[in-house]
C-alpha cells in the first residue's frame, strides 16, 4: 500500500514540476524567415467556403514572401488552443473571435505584442478603438482586429414592399409594425411566414442599449435590472405572445439552401453582417432584394419617457475576428510580420475587405467615402460610433450563455416565470430579478 | 517473512533499501515476486498515470481555481467551487435534471426491451442468426455516425417530425416536435437514440444468460404443468438475476455520464459531463469548477449504485 | 421366409398433412410464424435509421432538403461519395479520407496490439503467478472498474497535455493500452487453466516468460480474439480523445465524418457509410466473436 502511495506522490510531483515552466512571453521569438507558418481558425466560421477566402489571402502572402502558410480550420478552436498551449503542436497565428480574448489573456495564452508594435512604429490610434480595445489588457495589445462585424437584422425588402412598407424600419415601433405586416398565417391557423426571427435572446445586450440602458455600469456593476431591461423583454414578449409574429418550431431547418431567410419563411432574420454576407450571396442571389440593418432605435412609445423619447437611442453589438499569437508559437516574429502585412498595410486591408466582404478595422479605410457605396456595409459604418463590443468583465461569457440566453429563452419560449405571475410585467420582472441574482453570483465567483 | 522495510527498527536508509530489495526477490516455494511485478509493471504504470493520478487530480483540483489545462497559476480556494455549484450554478442543475430524466427513461426501457428482444430471438429457427446480427448492428456503428444519422432523422422536416405532425393532425393532439436545437425536446431525441443503440448489446447479454439455463429445468416444470408465463417468471427471471443486475449496474453508471452525442450534434441541451467539458476546455468558469462538478456527479453515481446494491441485498428481488 | 416379416420398417418421413394433425406441431408452426413476423417488424424498426442513412447518401441534395418524404430515391447519385472520396486537403494535397483512414488504422492497430500484450501478461500474472501484493493490487483494480469515468476524463487531458503529448498520436494511444477490464477478463481465462502445465515446464527449465508465451498463451486464443475485437471496435469508433487531443491535420474517421458542412447531409451520410464499412464487414464475418465477447463478459461478472 505504502509503495503505491509513494509512487503516486512522486508522479504527481514530477508532473507538477514538468508543468512549472511558466515563462512570461514564451521564450524566444523564433526564426524571422521560417519555411512555414501555421495559421489556425475556428471551423464554424472559417471552414468550408469562408476558409477559401482566407486561403486566398494567405496565398498572396506566400507569393510575396515565399513563406509557406499552412491554414487549418479547427473545430472547437478554443479547446484545441488550450491543449496546444502546453507545448505540444501549436499554431503560430490564430484567427480569433475577439470577444474571448480577455479570458485567454488572463489564462496566459497569448503573446504581448507591445514590443513588436513599438519596434515597428505602429500607431494603434489608426484602428477602430472599440475593436482594438477588445484585445487590450492593462494597456498592452495582444492582437489586432481583422475585421469589424456587427449584429442586426437582414430584411427581405421584396416582401416588405409587398406589405406596403417602403422604408426600412429604424425604430422599435417601426420594426413591430413591419413584423406584424409581414407575418402570414394560413386558414387553419398555422404560421406560413414569420415576420421576424426573435430567437436571439443574446441580442439583449444590444437591445438594452437601444432602450437607453446598459448591461454594466462604467464600474462594471450589473445594471440591467432596470426599466430599460424590462422594456426590452416586454417588447419581445408581446411580439411573440400577443402579436404572434414568431414561432420557434416554425423556423427549424437543415441550413444551407433550406435556411428560413433564404426560403422566405422568415421575412426578417437576426444575424450578423459576417454570417450573412457570403451565405446569402450564395444562396439567395437575385431571388429577392434584401438588406442588412442595425438594431432599431428604441424605446417604443409604450416605454418612452420625457427623458427618453421613443426611437432615440442607438445600440448594437460589435463582433469580429482578430489575429493573435499564441505563447507556444514557434515563429513569433514571423507571425507578427504576417499580422503587420495583413492589418497595417492599407492596400492589403482593402484587398482583404474586397475578398471577404467584411469591414476592415483601419480607420482611414472605414472613413473612406468608397466604403459608403457598398450596400450593407454602409449601414454598419453609420452605426459604428454606437455599437459596443462585448464587456471584458470576467465571467461575462458565462453570463451571456447561462443567464441571458437560458433565462430569457425560458421566459419567451418555454413558459418560464409564469407561476405566481399573471401579468407580463410581473413575469418580466421575475425574469430580470432571477437573472440579476444569478449574474451577480457568477461575477462574484469569477473574480480572481 | 515480514517486510523489514515496515519495521520500526532504527536502521540506516541504505540498509532499509537493501532489505526491501531482498524481500522483493526472495521467493518462497512457488512465489515469484520478481516475475510477477515485471509482468504487471506496464499495466500498472498506465493505470497509475491515467487512472490513479487523474482521480486524485480531480479531487485535488476541485479545491483550486485552475483554468484550462495549465497546472501553473492556480490558487487554493477551498470549497468555493462547491459553494458556487450548490448555491448558484444555473446550468449544472438543469443538466442534472436532464440527465435524471434521461437515465430514468433510458435504463428501464432499454433493459426491458433487451429482455423482450432476447426472448424473441431465442428460438433457433431459420433466420435467427441474421436477425440477431441485425439487432446487434446499431451497437457497433460509431457514435459519430449514429449521432449524425439521428440528427438528420430528427430534423424539422425529417421523417420523425413529419410523422409527429401527421399524428397530431389525425388524432388532434399537440405533441411537440423533437428537435435537436429545441432545448425542451432535444433530450428526447437523445433518449430515443440511446435506446435504439443500447438494445442490441444487452440483448446478447441476456441471451447468453438464458442459454446458460439448462433445459431440463424447463422440461421438469412443463411436466409439472407450468405454463409459459409461469416458466418465465419463476424460472427464467430469477436465474437471470445476475445478468440483470450486471446490466443494470453498467447502465446506472454509464447513463448519467452521457455527453458525446451532444458534442457531436451540437444539441441545444446540456448534461453534467457536458457542463464539465465546457467549463474546463471551452473557457467557461474554469477547470477547478469543472473538477468540482465531476466530483459531485461521481458521488451521485456512487450513491445510486450503492443504494441499488443494498436494495438488491435487502429485498432479494 | 418368416424372418422377413420381423424386419422393422424404417420410419418414413411424415407428410406435411400428417404432421399437421399433431396439435403440438400446429402450435409450434404458429409460434414460429408469429416470431418471424415480430422479428421482421423489429428488424425493420432497427434497420430503419441505417436504411435511411444509406438512402440519403445516394440522394441528390435537392431531394434531401425537400420537405416531402420519399422512402425511395428519385434520382440516385454518386455525387456525395465522389466528393467524399476525392476531397483533397488544401495545404497538403492529400486525399482527406485516406489520411483519416491511415490515422485511424494506425491508432487502432497499435493500441490494440499493445493492449493485448500488456493486459494478457498482467492477467496471467494475477492468475498464475503468486507474488506479494497480487491480491491487494488486483482488488484495487477491481474497485477501479466501478468508478465512473467522469472523474478521470478531464484530468486525463491535463496529464496528456502536461506530458507534452498534445497533438501527438501517443496522446491518444497511451491511455488506451491498458484497460482494467481486459486484465480482469484475461485473468478469468488463465485461472481456468491447470497449474500443472506451468509446473512441468518449470521443471524442464523453462523461464517464466517462456512458460507464459509457449504454454499458457496459446490456450486462451478465443479470449484474445474477443479482446482484439473489443479493442478494435473501441479504437475505430473513438471520437472524444482524437477530437480533443489531435489537431485537424491528424484526422481520424470519427472526426472526419463530422468535418462536413451541416447543410449537406448527403456528404455526412456518405462519409459515415464509408467509415462504417470496414467494421461492418468484420462484423458480418466474425459475428460470432463480436457477440461472444459480450457474452463472456456477462458470464464472468
Amino acid at each position: 500500500m505504502k509503495k503505491i502511495f509513494s509512487t503516486i506522490a512522486i508522479l504527481l510531483l514530477a508532473i507538477t514540476l514538468a508543468a512549472c515552466n511558466g515563462d512570461d512571453n514564451g521564450g524566444d521569438l523564433g526564426d524571422e524567415n521560417p519555411e512555414r507558418l501555421v495559421v489556425w481558425a475556428d471551423n464554424t466560421y472559417w471552414g468550408g467556403e469562408n476558409g477559401k477566402l482566407v486561403s486566398a489571402m494567405l496565398d498572396e502572402y506566400e507569393a510575396e514572401t515565399g513563406i509557406e502558410v499552412i491554414y487549418e480550420a479547427q473545430p472547437d478552436l478554443d479547446n484545441k488552443l488550450r491543449g496546444a498551449s502546453l507545448g505540444g503542436e501549436s499554431p503560430d497565428l490564430i484567427i480569433w473571435d475577439r470577444w474571448q480574448t480577455t479570458m485567454y489573456i488572463n489564462d496566459g495564452l497569448l503573446v504581448n505584442l507591445d514590443q513588436f508594435i513599438e519596434a515597428d512604429g505602429i500607431n494603434t490610434n489608426e484602428y477602430q478603438q472599440e475593436a482594438l480595445n477588445e484585445m487590450i489588457k492593462d494597456g498592452s495589445v495582444y492582437g489586432f482586429p481583422l475585421d469589424i462585424d456587427a449584429w442586426g437584422y437582414w430584411v427581405n425588402k421584396t416582401l416588405l414592399a409587398e406589405a406596403g412598407i417602403n422604408e426600412l424600419p429604424s425604430t422599435w415601433d417601426e420594426l413591430r409594425t413591419a413584423a406584424i405586416a409581414l407575418t402570414k398565417y394560413d386558414d387553419s391557423g398555422n404560421m406560413t411566414r414569420a415576420g421576424i426571427n426573435l430567437d436571439s435572446p443574446g441580442a439583449f445586450f444590444s437591445y438594452i442599449q437601444t432602450a437607453g440602458g446598459s448591461v454594466f455600469t462604467d464600474n462594471d456593476e450589473l445594471n440591467f435590472n432596470s426599466a430599460a431591461g424590462a422594456s426590452v423583454l416586454t417588447y419581445w414578449y408581446d411580439m411573440i405572445h400577443v402579436d404572434k409574429v414568431f414561432d420557434k418550431a416554425f423556423g427549424s431547418s437543415q441550413g444551407g439552401a433550406d435556411d428560413p431567410f433564404v426560403t422566405q419563411r422568415f421575412a426578417i432574420q437576426s444575424n450578423s453582417l459576417l454570417n450573412g454576407s457570403q451565405f446569402y450571396k450564395t444562396y439567395i442571389g437575385d431571388k429577392f432584394e434584401y438588406e442588412f440593418i442595425p438594431y432599431p432605435q428604441g424605446p417604443s412609445t409604450e416605454f418612452a419617457t420625457t427623458e427618453n423619447p421613443a426611437g432615440t437611442n442607438h445600440g448594437g453589438l460589435m463582433g469580429g475576428f482578430g489575429l493573435a499569437v499564441p505563447k507556444t508559437a514557434t515563429y513569433k516574429k514571423a507571425a507578427w510580420n504576417l499580422i503587420k502585412w495583413w492589418i497595417t498595410d492599407t492596400d492589403n486591408q482593402v484587398k482583404w475587405s474586397e475578398i471577404s466582404g467584411l469591414i476592415p478595422a483601419k480607420l482611414s479605410i472605414i472613413e473612406d467615402p468608397r466604403m459608403k457605396e457598398i450596400p450593407n456595409v454602409r449601414n454598419v459604418i453609420d452605426s459604428l460610433p454606437y455599437i459596443k463590443a462585448r464587456p471584458k468583465v470576467n465571467g461575462y461569457t458565462s453570463i451571456e450563455t447561462s443567464v441571458f440566453m437560458s433565462k430569457i429563452g425560458s421566459l419567451l419560449f418555454e413558459g418560464g416565470y409564469v407561476r405566481g405571475n399573471d401579468t407580463t410585467a410581473k413575469r418580466v420582472q421575475a425574469c430580470l430579478n432571477d437573472m440579476e441574482q444569478t449574474a451577480q453570483s457568477i461575477l462574484d465567483f469569477a473574480k480572481l | 517473512m515480514t517486510n523489514p522495510a515496515l519495521s520500526n527498527n532504527k536502521q540506516s536508509i541504505g540498509q532499509r533499501i537493501k532489505d526491501w530489495f531482498k524481500w522483493l526477490f526472495t521467493t518462497r516455494r512457488g512465489q515469484k515476486n520478481l516475475w510477477g511485478i515485471i509482468f504487471i509493471i506496464p499495466a500498472m504504470l498506465i493505470f497509475i498515470i491515467f487512472t490513479v493520478v487523474p482521480i486524485s487530480m480531480s479531487f485535488g483540483l476541485s479545491l483550486t481555481n485552475m483554468r484550462g489545462l495549465t497546472l501553473t497559476n492556480m490558487k487554493f480556494v477551498g470549497l468555493k467551487n462547491f459553494e458556487f455549484i450548490f448555491k448558484v450554478d444555473p446550468l449544472f442543475w438543469k443538466a442534472m435534471r436532464n440527465i435524471g430524466l434521461y437515465t430514468l427513461i433510458t435504463v428501464p426501457l432499454t433493459l426491458t426491451g433487451s429482455l423482450l428482444l432476447a426472448l424473441v430471438i431465442k428460438k433457433p429457427i431459420l433466420g435467427t442468426k441474421f436477425f440477431r446480427g441485425l439487432f446487434y448492428l446499431p451497437g457497433i456503428t460509431s457514435g459519430v455516425a449514429t449521432a449524425m444519422v439521428w440528427l438528420y432523422l430528427l430534423n424539422g422536416n425529417g421523417i420523425i417530425n413529419n410523422g409527429i405532425r401527421w399524428f397530431n393532425d389525425i388524432f388532434n393532439t399537440s405533441m411537440p416536435l423533437i428537435l435537436m436545437n429545441d432545448s425542451r425536446t432535444a433530450i428526447w431525441g437523445l433518449i430515443f437514440m440511446t435506446i435504439w443503440g443500447g438494445l442490441g448489446g444487452n440483448m446478447v447479454l441476456f441471451l447468453a444468460g438464458m442459454n446458460a439455463i439448462p433445459t431440463n429445468i424447463y422440461e421438469a416444470a412443463e411436466i409439472d404443468g407450468a405454463n409459459r408465463r409461469q416458466q418465465f417468471f419463476k424460472i427464467t427471471m430469477p436465474l437471470l438475476k445476475p445478468s440483470l443486475i450486471f446490466a443494470l449496474t453498467l447502465s446506472l453508471i454509464g447513463s448519467p455520464q452521457m455527453f458525446e452525442p451532444i458534442l457531436i450534434m451540437d444539441a441545444n441541451t446540456t448534461t453534467p459531463v457536458y457542463e464539465i467539458y465546457k467549463n474546463a476546455l471551452k473557457g467557461g468558469l474554469g477547470t477547478g469548477l469543472a473538477t468540482a462538478q465531476s466530483v459531485i456527479l461521481f458521488f451521485f453515481i456512487m450513491i445510486v449504485t450503492l443504494v441499488m446494491q443494498r436494495v438488491n441485498k435487502e429485498f432479494k428481488i | 421366409m418368416q424372418a422377413d416379416k420381423i424386419v422393422m420398417s424404417k420410419p418414413t418421413k411424415l407428410t406435411f398433412q400428417e404432421k399437421f394433425q399433431s396439435k403440438k406441431y400446429r402450435r409450434n408452426l404458429v409460434e414460429n410464424i408469429f416470431l418471424w413476423i415480430i422479428r421482421i417488424f423489429l428488424g425493420a424498426v432497427f434497420a430503419f435509421p441505417l436504411y435511411w442513412a444509406i438512402v440519403t447518401s445516394f440522394k441528390p441534395l435537392e431531394e434531401i432538403i425537400s420537405p416531402t418524404i420519399n422512402l425511395g430515391i428519385n434520382n440516385p447519385t454518386l455525387e456525395h461519395y465522389k466528393y467524399v472520396l476525392t476531397w483533397r486537403d488544401y495545404n497538403t494535397g492529400q486525399i482527406v479520407i485516406f489520411n483519416a483512414l491511415n490515422n485511424t488504422l494506425f491508432i487502432t492497430i497499435i493500441t490494440g496490439i499493445l493492449n493485448i500484450m500488456i493486459t494478457s501478461v498482467a492477467g496471467y500474472a494475477f492468475a498464475k503467478l503468486k507474488f506479494k501484493g497480487s491480491k491487494v493490487i488486483f482488488r484495487i483494480l477491481l474497485l477501479s472498474m466501478m468508478i465512473p469515468g467522469v472523474i478521470t476524463m478531464m484530468p486525463t487531458f491535463i496529464v496528456i497535455s502536461n506530458l507534452k503529448l498534445w497533438g501527438n498520436f501517443a496522446g491518444v494511444i497511451l491511455p488506451g493500452i491498458s484497460s482494467v477490464f481486459n486484465i480482469f477478463f484475461m485473468r478469468q481465462f488463465f485461472i481456468t487453466l491447470p497449474d500443472e502445465l506451468g509446473e512441468s515446464a518449470e521443471i524442464d527449465g523453462a523461464s517464466e516468460f517462456r512458460i507464459f508465451f509457449q504454454v499458457y498463451l496459446p490456450q486462451v486464443k478465443p479470449a484474445l480474439a474477443a479482446i482484439a475485437i473489443f479493442n478494435f471496435q473501441g479504437g475505430w469508433n473513438n471520437f472524444l480523445m482524437p477530437y480533443v487531443v489531435l489537431p485537424t491535420s491528424k484526422l481520424v474517421l470519427p472526426t472526419f465524418i463530422r468535418s462536413f458542412p451541416a447543410e449537406n447531409f448527403g456528404q455526412t451520410m456518405a462519409a459515415s457509410m464509408l467509415s462504417t464499412l470496414p467494421i461492418l464487414v468484420l462484423f458480418i464475418i466474425f459475428q460470432k466473436y463480436f457477440m461472444q465477447s459480450v457474452t463472456l463478459t456477462g458470464i464472468e461478472k
